[in-house]
């Protein structure tokens, strides 16, 4: 097959690896402003801890890969959805930090939890916003995206495409909860899950309808225009997209608590994949394909079948790290190390304050401190200086097998 | 406007890479200290040493993740503001940091969660696998970045047709001519940098006669790494200069300061460039020194910056005093190992409030030099 082709697969992998992933552990911050109580609170946040950093990475394999495998569509796509990109970099630094700050914060926890939600919050609306404008066209102009003003990037339609996204996330953050959390919390968000549906389907309704009544809702270059919405993969979509979602719904309740996650990722990974191939063969619609965009090298090839080697092995752990973190979230001390342990680390050793009981000391009269301090000094720098490479390396080796040597002589490290 | 746009696009980049610099630096070095912590605890069995992971894996942890997300940035911000350059060099340099993500990223992402936290949920063998998986993939980063770097000081293994560069041999253009020593340099300015935040932050402690047990292991540890390595550092320095010197022979001769060849040249402290007349205004030094350092002997001679043409020089201010910066830190590091030497032995490591003192002084020296360098 086409080496482009195989290297867009790779992108849409892990465009559908990011949506879901990191789907729902921004879902958690966008849920994050509707539960009060403190220590729910520590404990979605605990659900996410171990994963984000993994889920995340995504993001930058995805950046990366059209940067090495379609630089042409990097360079026009970047400079010309400049705002909402740096908008969101800021926003994913901004939960990021947040996230490991409301740890360790004690009276300023409240600023760091707002911090996560909004971050998390921005970050998902201009990730929607980089998507609605994919799905509306970029016009490429002698290489460089065609834009008449800095906010081409607003219009109705991305607005929407960011808000539909904000709910995408909220449903899978939601359910991924509704999967790690018990008790009461999960009884909240079971309610939560039924509530989001609603509007998401009002929303995909707006989106997918919309344009028959509204002008403003029809996407400018037609990447995604009235066309497409009788075609066979959209109609395929709406179909599984409502049976999917009903069947989220009526799962909710079930004993079951994994079963709506899988259904919600089956879900947004099946929206995910209907929109990259409503691409095709576009990189950047309209006018930018793969095969324009890429670079015929020799690098790319090497760049592709590692990627097709080491992305399973990723997986693998990936698996294992979710496997090792699975069950429940509660309580406080989730991850903290066992009882035994713990007891050690509050019980006090006796240490006087300039003691030096069990270490041979050298007692050396000040004369020979300074000679040997001016030594070292001579001898590094003059005599090393003068000397050729393998003196240096030989004289640096004997000094370190001395110095260590002496150590465990006199001072045990 | 456009220069300005320029100018500031230059300093967003130098910015943005220089505080995104101090994070992954930290990282290394600091996943090498708590896998050696780590095995420490494992063998002895001593608290201590326990104590001493869980206090550094806290601050690890919040180090990486700001690594992590100021990494994001790095990544979308060649194409944000160096929309030309990333498009001509897209295949190489995405090809090399592609892999970076692939083989480093996912595999500390992947670890970090069980090191950090799964403390109750992996055995202890697993456990210390997770520590060393993190600090290998600090590692593997550190050498795809590094081999980027170097590619664009010294390119090798590429062909440049229809306005892009392409990889030809993949191998000669990562591991091209300084990358080798680069290499090293980096790795072991990662290591001083965290060596010399553990001893500053245990000094404090000794100091306060807190936490005593705790920070005299990591002060004593933090400063036999700094000991064993502050030779190998100058030495690795002293070559990579003799390399630059090949390569880049514009960046060398604005480094020291001349603008005439010089034989037996002073080693110069302070200079007031004048660009336009292609002289120093003022120029103060040491004596022998330069010709010594930079050519091996007393009376070598040392170029002089007017041998690049007035267009292509590099600013001179800026280069010089980074440089000095760095290497004058160099030179209180090679102090401070020198004087441990002298304490430890002589049992005052712990008691020497003067040298505790300059050690919290020091913190922050290795990152300084880093991003000075």
């Amino acid at each position: 097959m086409d080496i482009h082709i195989l290297f867009a697969l790779v992108i849409c992998f892990a465009a559908v690896m990011y949506t879901i992933f990191d789907g729902f552990d921004l879902g958690v911050g966008i849920l994050f402003p509707f539960i009060k109580n403190e220590s729910s609170r520590d404990t979605m946040v605990d659900s996410i801890t171990p994963v984000w950093d993994g889920n995340e990475t995504w993001l930058i394999l995805l950046g990366v890969g059209l940067f090495g495998g379609f630089p042409k569509a990097y360079s026009v796509l970047l400079p010309a959805l400049y705002l909402p990109l740096i908008v969101m970099v800021i926003g994913l630094i901004l939960r990021g930090v947040a996230m490991e700050f409301r740890f360790v914060s004690v009276h300023r926890k409240s600023w760091w939890d707002a911090a996560f939600s909004f971050g998390s919050v921005m970050a998902v609306f201009c990730q929607g916003l980089v998507l609605g404008n994919l799905m509306e066209g970029i016009k490429v102009y002698k290489d460089i995206a065609y834009r008449d003003i800095t906010f081409n990037f607003l219009s109705p339609f991305t607005i929407l495409i960011g808000l539909v996204l904000i709910v995408t996330y909220a449903l899978i953050g939601a359910t991924w909860l509704n999967f790690k959390t018990s008790g009461k919390l999960q009884a909240t968000f079971k309610r939560f899950v039924k509530r989001i549906i609603f509007c998401l389907l009002l929303l995909l309704i707006l989106v997918v309808f919309g344009r028959f009544y509204l002008e403003i809702f029809i996407p400018r270059f037609g990447a995604f225009g009235i066309g497409r919405i009788l075609s066979l993969p959209s109609i395929v979509w709406y179909i599984a997209t409502v049976i999917l979602t009903a069947a989220i719904y009526f799962t909710v309740d079930r004993k079951n608590d994994i079963l709506p996650f899988v259904l919600n990722i089956l879900m947004t990974a099946g929206s995910a994949l209907y929109i990259v191939s409503g691409f095709w063969p576009y990189i950047v619609p309209p006018d930018l394909t793969i095969f324009d965009a890429g670079s015929p090298a020799y690098g790319n090839r090497i760049l592709l079948i590692c990627s097709l080697v080491i992305v399973p092995i990723i997986l693998a752990y990936f698996i294992y790290s979710y496997i090792v973190f699975k069950g429940k979230v509660s309580g406080k001390d989730n991850y903290e190390p066992s009882l035994a342990e713990s007891e050690l680390l509050k019980s006090k050793v006796k240490v006087n304050g300039n003691d030096h009981a069990g270490f041979k000391v050298l007692t050396m009269a000040w004369p020979w401190r300074i000679a040997i301090s001016l030594g070292g000094i001579f001898f590094f720098f003059v005599v090393l200086g003068f000397f050729g490479d393998l003196t240096a390396q030989f004289a640096i080796a004997v000094f370190i097998v001395i110095f260590l040597a002496a150590c465990f002589k006199y001072q045990r490290i | 406007m456009n220069n300005f746009a320029e100018f500031l696009s230059r300093f967003q980049f130098g910015f943005t890479a220089s505080y995104h610099i101090m994070f992954p630096a930290l990282s290394i070095g600091l996943s090498w200290f708590l896998v050696l912590i780590h095995g420490m605890y494992l063998k002895t069995g001593k608290v201590e040493y326990f104590r001493i992971y869980k206090f550094w894996t806290s601050i690890f942890a919040l180090n990486f993740s700001i690594g992590v997300v100021t990494g994001i940035f790095m990544s979308f911000q060649f194409g944000l503001n160096w929309s030309k350059f990333s498009y001509a060099a897209g295949p190489v340099l995405g090809s090399i940091i592609g892999l970076e993500v692939m083989t480093a990223f996912f595999l500390e992402a992947g670890f970090l969660g069980i090191m950090l936290l799964g403390w109750n949920r992996v055995n202890k063998k697993v456990h210390f696998f997770a520590t060393l998986m993190v600090a290998v993939g600090t590692l593997i980063s550190a050498t795809w970045i590094l081999g980027a770097n170097s590619w664009l000081h010294t390119p090798a293994g590429y062909k440049f047709s229809n306005g892009q560069y392409f990889i030809t041999e993949w191998w000669h253009a990562v591991f091209n001519p300084s990358f080798y020593i680069r290499y090293p340099h980096m790795l072991l300015a990662s290591m001083f940098a965290s060596s010399f935040l553990v001893a500053g932050i245990s000094a404090w402690y000794l100091l306060k006669n807190r936490y005593l047990s705790f920070a005299k292991t990591t002060y004593s540890i933090s400063l036999a790494i700094i000991t064993v390595l502050i030779p190998v550092q100058l030495w690795v320095g002293d070559t990579l200069y003799a390399k630059m010197a090949v390569y880049q022979p514009a960046k060398t001769e604005a480094l020291e300061g001349f603008w005439e060849d010089t034989p037996t040249a002073p080693y110069l402290l302070f200079v007031n460039p004048d660009f336009k007349n292609q002289r120093n205004d003022v120029q103060v030094g040491i004596p022998y020194m330069g010709s010594i350092l930079i050519t091996h002997s007393l009376h070598g001679t040392v170029q002089g910056l007017k041998r690049t043409p007035p267009e292509n020089q590099p600013n001179m201010a800026l280069t010089f005093y980074f440089f000095r910066v760095m290497f004058l830190i160099a030179i209180l590091m090679f102090f401070t190992a020198l004087t441990s030497i002298a304490l430890r032995f002589t049992g005052n490591l712990f008691v020497k409030r003067w040298f505790l003192k300059m050690s919290i002084f020091m913190t922050p020296a290795g990152v300084i030099a880093t991003i000075a360098g």
